[in-house]
């Protein structure tokens, strides 16, 4: 069966509602060393953990988009079960605007596809993190996240990564959410965070509103 | 916060608090030391209000002891006062952990079946029941608050239950009524109706283990789903083709027919049925699979849909076009018909050496090619151009050929008919037809074909429509719909029309089937679905049950129906109604016999081994029966003469008319 046809067919036998969720990682040069080492280890943790939650597994879909030198699909949507943890490499700079737009452009052909096939799904997730600063215009895919936002069909978590990282452009791309900053390189935490933040939702209806755990957000971001 | 783990029930025996074994947004679980049975559930410092106290003080007061229910049977206080209740111990995981999924019930249920999951719907509802009789409303019916075992299932988070004037708080989206999708929760009281919508969403997604039912091909959010009523699963003549894909639409199909209904009614028309019919239902279907009659497996093995996208609604709108082509100009003013129906393509002239005498079916050269026309409309009822072309315009072709060359016909009248009626691109078709074959085609509303038809009849009786004594009832059993006309001298004075033809039943009987359905079942729930629907409809129009002089019929299920071959034969033929039902039988037999589950039937080829007949009189003579009985006849005159003859007459009588001294046509 080509990986096409596990896309499909997955989405044909397994019912449960699904949760997408973009991971759109800054991998430019300067998250080089100790950033992208402690970033891999949290996608790795973030991967494990929602293996591990009995309603999650079936019903998160995560894609993976690195935009260091040029935007790149590491991963795209598909149950967890058949996709394997990816690891970051850090080098050149950061495309930030292509990284946004290429995460968007597989978020509309996923949500075609759960819809084709009459599967239900959550409002999807975006998690945008970055270290420094785009070195690209940024405002074609600013818009399109603006647009999803307000039309209450994007949800954006914009994560700023030590203090080289650029607040007021991670604030473009959240018009209400304000963009939080990582307390040290906690990505552990923060992802273990999310993990359980998608478990809460994976339990919910499509379409409800779901309480967060504020209280759990202090373990990764400097308040 | 400390909490001092020394409390008290409603007796103030002394209980003790042992380990968490449990913990939700609102508080935590503890076993109780010495107690195996039972749990007490401590709630967190600001999660219980005074509301909460009185409705936990109620469900208590009630003393329900209904195994599997975990309502508070205590309030559990502590030197402060109450801090929260204790209940009957649950066991199990809940359904969205575990049924829900289809390789988690795998996992936790290996051996189970079908019949599992419809002893479990049957175990929930008997429970809803029971606190429905106890005046307590669950309101927040879902799949994280019951938890299974392989056995058992156990009601949980009972303290949300709406009791007297306390709301359930809480919902959630699925399970929630379209009237009732949005507003918040706590601020109005559910009705047993709206509980009976999320009991009938559970029973489906336990049925279809998971799947929700208003998930659909281009679904928007569930909500909407839900308020739109977008209910996607094929149920008698209303398909949408939009079921989900994968398996869940074979599941449908397997379900038993009341099953099916019931959801039906439930999603599309606002119907909820309380427990107590549920549970006949299902118990039936229980039953059901024990004998055999239903499939045990959860998830079916066929995944082969008989076909995809046809109509099931053929009718509707006027006439249109013209009719007359002149092809030739010799004297003998020839005329020829060229009928296009639902299922063929029909040519019909009179012998040139007969004037206009009295009728004999000998006297008639007939040419008839059955081209299923019908089928090649799709569920939006736009004829497939390529279809029509391949397999519907070669032929016509042929009998235009016919009529100008061997029949020598000097104006040929060509007429369509219901399939036609209904195609939403009829210029298409009319154009295509004028361009290839160089005809014009009229498509006759329905009250010209029911006059025709009629015509046909009394033509070959040598009557017309102003001879008649009393009320003559017409019933023309087509491939796109039933016609029925009530005529006396001076017309028409009532005409309907029942979207129910021999392909229009067909294409019924495969959208709601698959390759693998039984036959047996196939026919059944068919047959259930047109009586129902021939009933509903005859009531809802309300024709009026006068006497009827002569009853007549016309089309392949009641011709057949005589035994005899050749419209010759047939015509004239009374058919009563013992023989009827005789007939229904037999073809039932044939049917049965020779094929077992619905893929065994060549649909495509059907009329060349006459299974084609065999359909259309297994279906088309149950609905005659029923209409026979609405106007309480026992008897039908079968007419040999279809729709062609009738314009035949028509155009003979016209030209007869104004042309008195010339020469008549033939």
């Amino acid at each position: 069966m080509t990986d096409l046809k596990i896309r499909e067919q997955d989405l044909v036998d397994n019912p449960t509602p699904r949760v997408p969720i973009c991971l759109v990682l800054d991998s430019s040069y300067s998250m080089s060393g100790e950033p992208i080492d402690e970033l891999n280890s949290g996608v790795e943790l973030f991967f494990e953990s929602v293996k591990n939650d009995e309603v999650a597994q079936w019903s998160a879909e995560i894609c993976v988009v690195t935009f260091g030198g040029f935007a790149k699909k590491l991963l795209d949507f598909e149950g967890i079960q058949n996709q394997s943890i990816p690891t970051l490499s850090a080098d050149g700079n950061t495309p930030m605007d292509d990284g946004v737009n290429m995460a968007l452009d597989l978020l509309e052909t996923r949500k075609r596809e759960y819809s084709d096939r009459g599967v239900d799904y959550y409002q999807p997730w975006m998690v945008l993190m970055t270290d420094g600063e785009p070195t690209q215009d940024i405002a074609s895919s600013v818009y399109r996240t603006v647009q999803m936002i307000d039309s209450k069909k994007l949800t954006i978590f914009p994560i700023a990564i030590g203090d080289g990282a650029h607040l007021h452009t991670l604030e473009q791309y959240s018009p209400s959410r304000k963009p939080l900053r990582l307390k040290g390189l906690n990505f552990s935490e923060f992802f273990e965070w999310l993990s359980q933040s998608i478990s809460r939702v994976s339990q919910s209806t499509p379409g409800e509103k779901v309480e967060l755990d504020v209280d759990g957000i202090k373990d990764w971001a400097v308040l | 916060m400390h909490i001092p783990n020394i409390f008290f029930d409603n007796k103030n025996n002394q209980i003790i608090l042992n380990e968490k074994i449990g913990s939700g947004g609102e508080g935590d679980i503890y076993s109780i030391e010495g107690v195996t049975s039972k749990v007490a559930k401590l709630y967190k410092a600001n999660k219980l209000t005074s509301n909460k106290i009185t409705k936990i003080s109620l469900l208590v007061e009630k003393q329900l002891g209904f195994p599997g229910i975990c309502i508070p049977t205590s309030v559990l206080n502590n030197s402060t006062g109450t801090v929260g209740y204790i209940m009957t111990k649950a066991d199990g995981k809940d359904l969205g952990k575990t049924v829900f999924i289809k390789p988690q019930l795998e996992k936790y249920f290996p051996m189970w079946t079908r019949k599992d999951l419809v002893s479990l719907c049957i175990s929930i509802i008997k429970k809803i029941k029971f606190l429905h009789e106890h005046k307590i409303i669950i309101g927040d019916i879902n799949q994280f608050n019951i938890l299974v075992t392989e056995n058992e299932n156990y009601f949980v988070d009972t303290d949300s239950y709406q009791v007297n004037n306390f709301p359930c708080p809480v919902g959630t989206i699925y399970f929630t009524a379209p009237e009732i999708q949005g507003k918040d929760y706590k601020s109005f009281l559910r009705t047993y109706d709206q509980e009976y919508f999320a009991l009938a969403t559970l029973v489906f997604m336990i049925l279809l283990p998971g799947k929700a039912p208003y998930a659909y091909q281009g679904g928007g959010n569930p909500a909407e789903n839900i308020k739109n009523k977008n209910f996607s699963y094929p149920f008698g003549d209303d398909i949408s083709w939009r079921a989900p894909k994968g398996v869940w639409e074979f599941i449908w199909h397997g379900l038993p027919y009341e099953i099916k209904e019931t959801f039906y009614n439930v999603f599309r028309l606002d119907k909820r049925p309380p427990p107590d019919e549920w549970l006949a239902k299902l118990e039936k279907y229980y039953l059901g699979i024990e004998n055999g009659d239903y499939d045990d497996t959860i998830f079916p093995q066929s995944q082969s849909r008989n076909l995809e996208y046809v109509t099931t609604n053929i009718g509707g709108a006027d006439s249109y076009g013209t009719d007359e082509t002149r092809l030739g100009y010799s004297s003998w003013n020839k005329i020829g018909i060229i009928e296009l129906s639902t299922k063929a393509v029909k040519y019909l002239s009179r012998s040139m050496r007969k004037r206009n005498d009295e009728f004999q079916f000998d006297d008639f050269y007939r040419k008839g090619e059955l081209t299923l026309t019908g089928k090649g409309l799709d569920n939006q009822n736009k004829m497939d151009m390529d279809y029509f072309k391949n397999n519907v315009g070669f032929q016509i072709g042929k009998m235009v050929n016919s009529a100008r060359d061997r029949g020598r016909v000097d104006y040929l009248y060509t007429i369509a008919t219901a399939a036609y009626r209904a195609a939403t691109n009829k210029d298409d078709i009319l154009s295509l037809i004028k361009n290839d074959y160089g005809i014009n085609v009229k498509i006759l509303s329905k009250e010209e074909e029911a006059n025709a038809t009629l015509d046909a009849f009394l033509f070959s009786i040598g009557k017309k429509k102003n001879d008649l004594n009393g009320n003559y009832l017409l019933i023309d059993m087509g491939a796109g719909s039933v016609e029925i006309s009530i005529f006396d001298k001076d017309g028409i004075n009532n005409t309907t029309s029942m979207s129910l033809g021999t392909t229009v039943i067909q294409n019924i009987l495969l959208s709601n089937t698959n390759q693998d359905t039984e036959l047996n079942q196939a026919i059944r729930d068919t047959e259930k679905f047109i009586k129902d629907k021939t009933k509903k409809f005859l009531q809802s129009k309300s024709l009026p049950q006068i006497p009827i002089e002569k009853c007549v019929g016309v089309g392949t299920a009641i011709t057949n129906a005589t035994g005899l071959k050749g419209n010759k034969k047939q015509h004239g033929f009374v058919l009563e109604i013992d023989r009827i039902k005789r007939k229904i039988q037999s073809t039932n037999e044939r049917l049965t016999t020779n094929f077992v589950v619905v893929g065994d039937i060549d649909f495509e080829n059907a009329r060349r081994n006459r299974i084609d007949t065999l359909l259309s009189m297994r279906f088309g003579l149950p609905i005659l029966i029923e209409i026979l009985a609405y106007f309480k006849i026992d008897e039908i005159v079968v007419s040999g003469t279809g729709l062609w003859y009738g314009i035949y007459a028509q155009k003979i009588w016209m030209y007869n008319e104004n042309n008195k001294n010339q020469k008549e046509l033939i």
